[in-house]
């Protein structure tokens, strides 16, 4: 038996070398946009949906936050045990973190008739490493066959970036956006008539927000969407601001409403923004977090004991 | 846990490692404890489904065994049978069954409504049914005796290589073999590899390769007509054979790495000269099954002729029908069983031609007539088959090599890919049908180049394999 295991070791080190060092040689042409996302852990994160993902870019925040965008999709990373679970092993728990919860009614939402997390089905959640670089699990997972996700033959209008933001280029033609931006309403509306917000995802979101508060500030934001999907989104949950307003007292958090300060946002899709606009959002977010930080750090020193 | 998953290349070393390291009476009850997990990978609820049928088949059969007359046996075998079925009724065909009626009635205005259950069909359930009611019917007629052992039994019906899709292994061939407590055997494991490396490579590089150039036109039979609905065909036939034997090949292996060799399933069907032979050499455990426990009760050919074409039609149609409730599967099997019954009638007039050139052509024309069996197989309905059969008629010479390799329907890479990895595996089995051995042959190659054959394999399927995409297609059956 010791015969036949070294054997089959041989073979598979060698197979696995010659792979790693293709990995290796050519991981900057990897085509997964996601992939930055699961090599290692981050003192602060970025966390919530596309919206999130593709809005928020950390390099607009000081360096000292060490910011990472942890955001998915709805259909990845809504608030759930699996998006929990990642959260939590995520962060470095070092103290004086700071964590941006985006709060998009569809990342809290489950289908009325089947009330199904399918979010296990996904990537994050068929992952059991998400901080090892290189994470060969989630590239053969993910991304093959290999041969054609490492030399990639297609042009993608993502662009990846290391602290895990996902840049949206602005490559679509007038006449294609407006079609985009059609099936944007249909699929949002569609949406808004199947699901409906779960008692379960609204848990899994304090659950999360109790759980950071450990390591330091925790604020909610709306990232601004197209007033056409705003007004959808606002008849879907019209109970949303109460709730956040709840949140605030409870947890003694600060809520960002972006859609106040951007209310009619340069988009893509009526739901992605694009990236001049994204780039204005993310210096206005980190300005405020700044301003915030500092006023927190200012009440904190005058409400020390002398 | 699909077999082409990470989770399974973690999961089988490590059975591997606790089975040779655990005293030989322990092992069964690791098997067991494996082969459960397995199962439960896909839906913890169904196992309590596949316990039912151990159960009322482990009792039943001592029951069998134990009653002193006929009929008392019978009774037991009946109820062994009637649960079996009824279950595989319930969960696989009850739907078919009531829309076929409401449909039937309907045409006589009578409105009828039947409650239509919303049920996701348990994987496996119809191979380990089929294995599990073998038994008692052997144990009925003398041929098998009743398993006392639990244990053994429960792993019989459950044993994870051949649990979801077979091959179909008889009590008194299997069974025996799950009790040897056997030493490791050197060549048994390595020839194991060798068929995982296989199956794997026919799965992941070819059979998940083709699969969305086949659904992309065969889905949609309005959009596409002439070569590219021939190509995809022919890219289906090609798919379903590297996505079934496949997995029969990782089947075995992962079996022959416990000790364990289980019945050979697949032996070069394509290379076929008769539709007979085509049904010894493809899914051989099932055409086995249905020999024993349909055509041989209903006669055999140990009847008058008229009645042996019949029973060679109903065995097939009955095995369509086997594979899903679906009035293309049932036409499936109602072709072939006609082709079957033919040939068996012209073999009666002693009309055979036996030219060697001719071979060849015969080999060509039965893999013609099974494509068209398989676009019934493949399709939503009747209709639709026989849409793309329309369609694929519809020849016209400037599509070749322009919309045959149609970058709208796939990439043209994956294409020329496609077809070199299909011709290389041809050529593979070609070898392996002229020489009989091919493994042996391999294993005389100097060392050098054997070992920069087998990291090629392993290569390949790690580099263009495509992983974690698509089931198993015979695990809907």
């Amino acid at each position: 038996m010791r015969k036949f295991i070294i054997k089959i070791s041989i073979l598979l080190a060698i197979c696995f070398s010659i792979i790693a060092f293709i990995i290796d040689a050519k991981i900057n042409l990897l085509r997964d946009v996601n992939y930055s996302k699961y090599l290692s852990k981050h003192k602060s994160l970025i966390i919530g949906t596309s919206r999130s993902n593709f809005a928020i870019d950390p390099s607009s925040f000081s360096e000292k936050y060490d910011l990472f965008n942890f955001a998915f999709t709805a259909a990845t990373s809504p608030f759930g045990k699996i998006y929990y679970e990642a959260i939590q092993d995520k962060i470095t728990k070092e103290k004086g973190a700071i964590f941006l919860i985006g709060i998009d009614p569809y990342g809290l939402s489950l289908d009325k008739k089947e009330p199904i997390f399918t979010e296990e089905k996904n990537s994050l959640g068929r992952q059991f490493t998400i901080n090892v670089n290189p994470n060969y699990e989630y590239i053969f997972k993910n991304n093959t066959p290999l041969y054609d996700r490492m030399f990639p033959a297609a042009k993608s209008n993502k662009i990846k970036h290391e602290n895990g933001f996902t840049q949206l280029k602005d490559n679509l033609s007038e006449e294609r956006k407006i079609e985009v931006r059609k099936i944007k309403i249909l699929e949002y509306t569609g949406s808004s008539h199947n699901d409906t917000i779960s008692a379960e995802r609204l848990g899994y979101l304090e659950k999360t927000i109790e759980f950071l508060q450990q390591y330091g500030n925790v604020y909610l934001i709306s990232v601004p969407v197209s007033p056409e999907l705003f007004a959808i989104q606002e008849k879907y949950w019209p109970q949303r601001y109460q709730y956040i307003e709840g949140l605030k007292k409870k947890y003694k958090i600060q809520y960002i409403n972006m859609q106040i300060n951007f209310p009619n946002p340069k988009t893509i899709d009526y739901v992605h923004l694009e990236l001049e606009q994204s780039k204005v959002v993310s210096d206005f977010l980190s300005r405020k977090i700044d301003s915030l930080e500092a006023s927190f750090a200012h009440t904190h020193i005058t409400s020390s004991p002398k | 846990m699909l077999f082409n998953s990470l989770e399974y290349f973690l999961f089988l070393p490590l059975v591997f490692l606790l089975y040779y390291s655990l005293p030989g009476k322990y092992r069964w009850a690791l098997l067991l404890a494996c082969s459960y997990y397995f199962y439960m990978c896909w839906e913890v609820n169904y196992i309590f489904l596949i316990f039912t049928s151990t159960l009322i088949d482990y009792f039943s059969a001592i029951k069998i065994e134990q009653a002193s007359s006929k009929s008392a046996k019978k009774t037991w075998m009946f109820l062994s049978i009637a649960s079996n079925l009824g279950i595989l009724f319930f969960f696989k065909y009850f739907n078919f069954f009531t829309d076929t009626i409401e449909l039937s009635l309907g045409v006589f205005n009578i409105k009828t409504a039947f409650p239509d259950f919303d049920i996701l069909l348990p994987v496996g359930i119809s191979f380990y049914t089929f294995q599990s009611l073998s038994y008692t019917i052997d144990v009925y007629k003398g041929e098998s005796k009743a398993e006392r052992h639990f244990g053994y039994f429960a792993l019989f019906v459950s044993y994870f290589p051949q649990l979801v899709a077979g091959p179909i292994e008889k009590a008194s061939r299997l069974i025996p073999k799950l009790k040897e407590v056997n030493p490791f055997n050197y060549d048994l494991a390595v020839s194991g590899t060798k068929l995982i490396a296989l199956g794997l490579f026919k799965k992941t590089v070819i059979a998940d390769r083709l699969s969305p150039y086949v659904a992309m036109v065969l889905d949609h039979p309005n959009d596409y007509q002439g070569i590219p609905v021939i190509v995809a065909s022919v890219f289906f036939a090609f798919q379903i054979y590297c996505d079934f034997s496949g997995y029969t090949d990782i089947a075995i292996g992962s079996s022959r790495l416990l000790g364990k060799n289980l019945i050979k399933n697949f032996n070069l069907p394509y290379l076929s000269a008769s539709f007979t032979e085509f049904w010894k050499r493809w899914h051989i455990s099932l055409s086995s099954w249905f020999r024993d426990y349909v055509y041989i009760p209903l006669g055999g050919n140990k009847v008058s002729s008229s009645r042996h074409y019949i029973n060679l039609f109903i065995t097939f149609l009955v095995s369509g029908l086997w594979h899903g409730a679906n009035f293309t599967f049932i036409f499936w099997g109602a072709m072939h069983g006609a082709l079957v019954a033919t040939e068996s009638l012209f073999s009666k007039f002693k009309i055979q031609i036996n030219f060697s050139f001719l071979k060849p052509l015969k080999i060509v024309l039965v893999f013609a007539v099974v494509l068209i069996g398989w676009v019934f197989f493949r399709a939503a309905s009747i209709d639709d088959a026989l849409l793309i059969l329309k369609q694929a008629s519809h020849i016209e010479m400037q599509q070749i090599g322009i919309y045959m390799f149609d970058a709208s329907i796939c990439r043209v890479e994956e294409l020329y890919l496609s077809i070199v990895f299909i011709s290389l595996l041809m050529i593979f089995e070609i070898a392996q049908y002229r020489m009989q051995n091919i493994g042996k042959a391999i294993s005389q190659i100097p060392f050098a180049l054997r070992w920069g054959f087998y990291i090629a394999i392993v290569f390949t399927i790690m580099f263009v394999g495509i992983f974690e995409k698509d089931q198993f297609i015979y695990f809907q059956f």
